[in-house]
């Protein structure tokens, strides 16, 4: 055994992976259990993975064959209902996660100098996720997938200049079609894992070449902050996390299995009480909010750049906030929190509506 | 040595656990023996108008899913247990060769580590 390893060791030369995690420090604080959450992100992303590999053996992304293989999935396939739920449900849970991470970061200001650019692929992160949740919905084919999309892929029209553009980008042609269905399975499958993992490589570098931000207080008192190994102290919590989080993930799998619609039909008009994901729904309940036209501007155009400006404050984030100790930074917090409670207040209304 | 042991013996108790879970990934259930048919055609004829509610349909598979959750659960809080022992271990050790752990962060810019 020992030969074997030592043979590795000399071709792979691994334990300098395990001396660089056991020389890397993680700051120990009450912010600390934050960090967890970039981890567990990681994690659903391979459940979402390992399941969607499995999933794309059984899937044909045809007009007339998708639902009927996602029915075969579901019914045929022993354990198939399960992938799926599982799947969905991991798709779920790392989106919540990663709105925990970026809602953690901004409140505890971890995205000051120096770490603008790991903040910035954090934000783009948090939009290819978004987006494989968008392109993913549509895959089972059935009637409430096609009449959301059609409502999401509708949205970009109302951009000036480059709207209709990019609405015909993403479907494909004029309206939701089969070509549309293809497109977004191989977004889905194959360009956005690409990007994620691209942009997941250039986050996780920063991180490692940055370290882990200490609490903003104890840096501007240039005050110690005790840390610990990130091999094996940070890594056995990490794990401990990980453990309950897959568990509560397959609890939810089992006995909460999404259902499938009954086959989408483009002749047929779209049912009611149509709503998209529910990350979507604060922005789907503004847009709803506003007028038809303000001052012969389309309501909808008003929306969309307000939106696009609320994403670009976003992104810019460590640069609006450049001086977090100060009053701005206050303001920039109450900003930030006032934006939460708009979001929440904004989805609960459109659920209940 | 005794580390060794006790690394052997988390290792073990991690195998049983998960064992059934690895025999049922691994297992054909997820790989069906091939059907002709059913790959050369899965567009079935009948139009669907219900919307299809997956799960066990019947008492005895309701059962066994709540069997595994419960076994599941017991697997997860062994390993938790487990775990903790680790960590107090880890801890331990952290606290007795403070030369060989990481001096404390610092405030203000962090250090370059590199990869």
């Amino acid at each position: 055994m020992n030969k074997l390893a030592a043979w590795f060791e000399e071709r792979l030369g691994l334990s300098a992976i395990v001396r660089f995690g056991t020389h890397k420090e993680v700051p120990r604080s009450r912010h600390t259990v934050w960090s967890y959450t970039g981890s567990a992100i990681l994690v659903f992303f391979a459940v979402q993975v390992a399941t969607g590999i499995l999933l794309a053996f059984y899937y044909r992304p045809t007009l007339e064959a998708a639902n009927a293989s996602v029915e075969r999935i579901m019914t045929e396939i022993t354990l198939g209902w399960v992938v799926r739920s599982v799947h969905s449900w991991s798709a779920t849970f790392m989106i919540i996660t990663v709105f925990v991470h970026l809602v953690s970061i901004a409140l505890t200001k971890a995205y000051r100098k120096p770490r603008e650019l790991t903040w910035m692929t954090g934000v783009f992160l948090l939009a290819v996720t978004l987006f494989f949740g968008f392109t993913g919905y549509l895959l089972p084919w059935d009637e409430v997938s096609l009449a959301a999309t059609k409502v999401g892929t509708d949205l970009p029209k109302g951009i000036p200049v480059v709207g209709p553009w990019a609405t015909r980008l993403l479907r494909g042609g004029d309206d939701v079609t089969g070509d549309t269905l293809s497109r977004f399975f191989i977004l889905h499958v194959s360009v956005l894992p690409l990007v994620l993992l691209a942009l997941l490589a250039v986050h996780v570098y920063l991180i490692q070449k940055l370290g882990m931000s200490v609490p903003l207080k104890a840096e501007l008192r240039g005050e110690k902050v005790p840390s610990y190994p990130f091999w094996p102290d940070f890594v056995i919590r990490e794990g401990s996390v990980w453990l309950v989080l897959l568990g509560v993930l397959v609890t939810a799998a089992v006995l909460f299995a999404p259902s499938l619609g009954p086959p989408a039909d483009l002749m047929a008009p779209a049912p009611p009480g149509i709503r998209p994901e529910w990350y979507f729904l604060f922005l789907f309940q503004t847009l709803k909010l506003f007028p038809a036209t303000v001052l012969t501007v389309p309501g909808e155009t008003i929306a969309l750049v307000h939106i696009a400006l609320g994403a670009l404050a976003l992104f810019l984030l460590p640069f609006i906030d450049n001086r977090p100790e100060r009053g701005k930074g206050k303001v920039v917090t109450a900003a930030f929190v006032a934006f939460l409670a708009y979001a929440v207040a904004m989805s609960v209304w459109s659920l209940l509506s | 040595m005794r580390t060794q042991h006790r690394r052997t013996v988390a290792g073990g108790l991690a195998l049983i656990f998960f064992l059934p879970l690895l025999a049922a990934a691994a297992g054909p259930g997820l790989a069906p023996p091939p059907d002709p048919q059913a790959n050369a055609s899965p567009v079935k004829p009948k139009v669907r108008t219900e919307p299809l509610n997956p799960g066990p349909s019947s008492i005895k598979e309701r059962a066994g899913i709540v069997v595994f959750l419960a076994w599941m659960w017991l697997s997860i809080a062994v390993l938790l247990y487990v775990l903790r022992l680790k960590k107090r271990e880890a801890d331990r050790v952290t606290s007795l060769h403070p030369s060989a752990s990481p001096s404390p962060s610092r405030g203000g810019p962090p250090p370059s580590h590199g990869l």
